[in-house]
Parts: structure tokens; C-alpha cells; sequence
């Protein structure tokens, strides 16, 4: 076997693999149980949802296309929840194009009719406009020179959910969920002159990018990937698809483990022989 | 002179004039950055146009010249007309129904066309979303996976004292994102969280003020008019 088969060959193997360790977890997912798991950094951003007054405001950005669906949409699904037990009112926006339909009216729309939530009242959503930074400097000067419209376009001022609002100076909280740039632009644009509590979500590989913001204060919390999705709804007791899709997630973080090893014991071997 | 010292002038003026617009609390003030905000956000539509002209453009070339791989351009115009048809169709039906409500005669042969406005849940463009792109894009990105273990098994090798420690900063880090870690030993969350709070954020640090320093740098290179590659020439100061 030539070196270039001996390459395919250990390739489709590695992937056969991959494969296998996500669709056995996924057909025997009720038989597989992990313990639950707990980091400061997720549970700030809880425990400050849970200290907000019933009616307070809050606003989150949705700015994730379908790409990063599947991570971000239960961290989103499970905050939206959390913020509607604890009767908040909450502004739905978004700075990128992407996700302004399928993923933010989507999202806000089927959690709002679980919790029994009505559109104007206990929430609105904000539609897509161009020029991201300038709509979050818009937002924390005149939150309705920014949006004077919800998408279906009824008059913001009117609406009871932004009764006593008038910029995101008197929100309590915002939460920015991000496959992008939308959290930098958040902290510079939004924390600087809005000087409400931030808190951020992002991918898995994104999350070491926001460590030092934490440690100087301008993000409050931060959710970084599936795994800190899944510990929201353990912490909310509503376990969903975070929980469940961190069992196959799990499985291929140790086969890539496996093969690492495998792979460094190989090197070693080869390199004794030479 | 119109086509150079103008721009300069304007992007000098205005550049000065927000940076102490940042220092001044004055309605004014913040009256003077709601207003150019604005202007960035019809800008930012217009782009969108630009956008769409450049894409079209391009596609069009690539069908003229009949390039390898044309017939993807082909299937892009496809998709593009079918998303704005999806996205326009209801809103012009909708021009034609609201004077019907009126008391006007209905328009009955618009009827099969749902009146629901674009992206809310039930509309066409929601349909396509939901199951076009969305399980097109995640089809996408979710094969970084396997490509991720295919190239974790090659690359992550403890050739050096350097590539040793990324390996193992790899590994704990991996093992800590998912419950086994915690399943192996309790301390191995904690060496992660300490391994994106200190070394992590160290480099982070480091990295993003060379990059402030930089535009800080640029912008004022811009704002005095030594930087005019924006102006579309080539020429420098």
C-alpha cells in the first residue's frame, strides 16, 4: 500500500468513527446519563437573571446564522425561558442579516407559546436594519430612533413592553449570542454607553476570545458552546437539547482524545524505528 | 481637487469632530451622533445593494464566459429569484388585498398565495429557510468535525517541547468542555478555566492591544489624510 492509500484509508476510517460515536449516542441517547456540570462563568449570568425584579427589562441579540443553529439556538432558547419565568420583559433584536427571520422571530415566537407569553406585552422583536454599531450606539441613546417599528411593524412607542424604556440605559440586563463579531461590538458600542450588565454567548471556539473581558468586568457572564447551553437548563431544571446533544458531543471530545494518543504512540514508534 | 481634497476634508472634519463628540454629554451632542448613525444605517442599506449588483454581476460573467463550474451560477440566479419572489410576492398581494378590505370587490384570484409577511413563521421565505438553508448550512459546518478528528490524529504530535504543550493544553481543554472530564477528575474543569484565564488572556491581551494600537494608528493616518487608499487611487503621502 502506497503512502497516499495508507492516507484514504486512515481517513475514512477516522471518519467512520466520527460518525459512529454521534449516531449511537444520538439512537441510544436515554440510556447514556453524564453528570451534571457547573462552571461560575454560566451561573453569573443566572444568578443575575434570577435577582432582576418581575417586569424588569432586558434585551438580547440574536446574531447567529443556521450554521451555528444547532450550538447556539438551545443557550438562546434556554435564557428566553428563564427570562419569561421570571415574568422580564425582553426585546428581541439582531445585527446580522442571517439571522433576522428563520432563527430570531423563530426562536422568540415558539418560546413565547410555550410560556404563554404575548408579542407587545411581554416581548417584541425588532426587525434587521443595517449598519450594526450605529444601531448599538442608536440603542443607547434612543432606543426608538433606532426602532420606531417591531417587524410587524406596530409602533414601538405604544407598545407596553418598553413602558419606562427609552434606550438600553434603562434595561437591566443584555445578552448578546453570537457566532461573530455582534459580542466586541456589544462591549465597545453597547456596555461602554449603555453601562448595563452584559452578558455574552458565543461557539465553543470563540469562548477564549471573551476570557479577558470577564476578568475586567465588561461582561458579566459568558456561555461558550453546547456544554454551557446544557448547563443554563440544568441550572433552569429544563433539560432540552443541549443536555441531550452533549452526550454525542462528548463521545467524539474522547475519540478525538483516543486518536491523539494513538496517533502520538505511532510517532513514537516510527520515529524509534529511524 | 473635487474628487480628492473634498473626501479629506470631510473625513478630517468628521473625524475630529466625533472624537470630541465622545467626550460631550450635550443633547447636542448626542442629538449630532443619532442623526450620522442614521445616515450609517442607510449606507448600510445601499451596501446591500452594492452587494447584490456585485453578485450578480459576477455570476452573469461566469455564465457568459461559460467558465468551469457556470451551471452553479445558473443555480444561484435560481435560488435568488425564488427567495425574492418568496420575500416581495406577499407583501404585493397584500397592496392588492388592503384596499379589498376596504369594501372593495375581494381580489380572489391572488388567493392561493399565503398573505403572511416574510420570515414569520408559516410564510414561504420561512418555509425555505427553515428547510433549505438552515439544514444546508449545518451540513456544512458540521463537517468540520470530521475533518477536525482527521486532522487532530496527523497534526497534534509531540514533536517539541512547544507542540507538547499545545497538545496537552488540547486535551485538558477538550476533556473539560464535556462532562468526562469531570468524570475523570474534578480538577480538570479547574486547570481549564485557569488555562483560558491566565495564559489565554495573557496572549489575548498582548494581541489586541498591538491590534488598537494599529487602528488607533490608521485612523489617524485617515483622519489627516495620509492614508487614501479609500479613495480609490493608489497614491500616498
Amino acid at each position: 500500500m502506497t503512502k497516499e492509500q495508507r492516507f484514504t484509508v486512515t481517513r475514512w476510517i477516522i471518519f467512520g468513527l466520527v460518525a459512529l460515536a454521534l449516531i449511537i449516542p444520538i439512537v441510544y441517547n436515554k440510556y447514556i446519563k453524564l453528570p451534571d456540570t457547573s462552571s461560575r462563568v454560566v451561573k453569573n449570568i443566572y444568578d443575575h437573571i434570577e435577582s432582576l425584579p418581575e417586569g424588569s427589562s432586558i434585551i438580547m441579540s440574536i446574531d447567529f446564522d443556521p450554521s451555528s443553529d444547532e450550538e447556539l439556538r438551545p443557550m438562546v432558547m434556554a435564557l428566553l425561558w428563564h427570562a419569561f419565568k421570571k415574568n422580564l420583559r425582553v426585546i428581541g433584536m439582531t445585527i446580522w442579516d442571517a439571522a433576522a427571520g428563520g432563527t430570531l422571530i423563530d426562536i422568540f415566537t415558539t418560546v413565547a407559546k410555550e410560556a404563554k407569553k404575548q408579542d407587545g406585552v411581554d416581548y417584541a422583536i425588532m426587525p434587521f436594519k443595517p449598519g450594526s454599531s450605529a444601531i448599538i450606539l442608536m440603542l443607547s441613546q434612543d432606543i426608538f430612533a433606532a426602532y420606531p417599528q417591531d417587524y410587524k411593524k406596530a409602533e414601538t412607542r405604544d407598545m407596553p413592553v418598553f413602558k419606562g424604556v427609552k434606550s438600553i440605559r434603562d434595561m437591566k440586563f443584555a445578552m448578546c449570542v453570537s457566532a461573530g463579531q455582534a459580542v466586541d461590538i456589544w462591549i465597545v458600542y453597547g456596555k461602554e454607553k449603555g453601562k448595563m450588565p452584559l452578558g455574552a454567548g458565543c461557539t465553543g471556539v470563540m469562548a477564549t476570545d471573551y476570557y479577558p473581558y470577564l476578568q475586567s468586568k465588561q461582561l458579566l457572564g459568558l456561555m461558550g458552546g453546547l456544554g454551557a447551553a446544557a448547563q443554563y437548563e440544568v441550572l433552569i431544571d429544563k433539560r432540552g437539547t443541549a443536555t441531550d446533544s452533549m452526550k454525542p458531543q462528548t463521545v467524539v471530545h474522547a475519540l478525538i482524545i483516543v486518536l491523539i494518543i494513538i496517533g502520538n504512540i505511532i510517532y513514537f514508534i516510527n520515529r524509534q524505528k529511524t | 481637487m473635487i474628487k480628492r481634497q473634498i473626501p479629506l476634508m470631510i473625513a478630517f472634519v468628521m473625524g475630529i469632530l466625533f472624537i470630541i463628540q465622545f467626550f460631550v454629554p450635550h443633547q447636542l451632542s448626542q442629538d449630532l451622533l443619532t442623526g450620522v448613525n442614521k445616515w450609517l444605517m442607510i449606507i448600510g442599506g445601499i451596501s446591500l445593494l452594492l452587494g447584490i449588483n456585485s453578485l450578480v454581476h459576477f455570476h452573469y460573467v461566469q455564465i457568459k464566459r461559460e467558465t468551469p463550474g457556470w451551471g452553479f451560477s445558473l443555480v444561484m440566479f435560481l435560488c435568488f429569484g425564488l427567495a425574492l419572489v418568496a420575500g416581495f410576492l406577499p407583501s404585493i398581494v397584500m397592496w392588492f388585498v388592503e384596499p379589498a378590505k376596504a369594501g372593495a370587490e375581494p381580489v380572489k384570484w391572488l388567493s392561493f398565495i399565503p398573505l403572511i409577511p416574510p420570515f414569520e413563521p408559516g410564510s414561504t421565505l420561512f418555509w425555505i429557510f427553515r428547510n433549505g438553508i438552515s439544514p444546508f448550512m449545518a451540513t456544512m459546518f458540521s463537517m468540520i468535525g470530521f475533518f477536525i478528528a482527521s486532522a487532530a490524529f496527523r497534526a497534534f504530535r509531540a514533536r517539541s517541547l512547544e507542540a507538547t504543550l499545545l497538545l496537552i493544553a488540547a486535551v485538558i481543554i477538550m476533556l473539560g468542555q464535556t462532562p468526562i472530564g469531570q468524570m475523570l477528575w474534578q480538577g480538570i474543569p479547574d486547570i481549564m478555566v485557569w488555562i483560558f484565564s491566565v495564559p489565554n488572556t495573557a496572549a489575548k491581551r498582548a494581541i489586541w492591544f498591538g491590534i488598537t494600537m494599529g487602528t488607533i494608528a490608521f485612523s489617524l493616518r485617515i483622519i489627516f489624510g495620509i492614508e487614501r487608499a479609500y479613495l480609490g487611487g493608489t497614491d500616498q503621502k
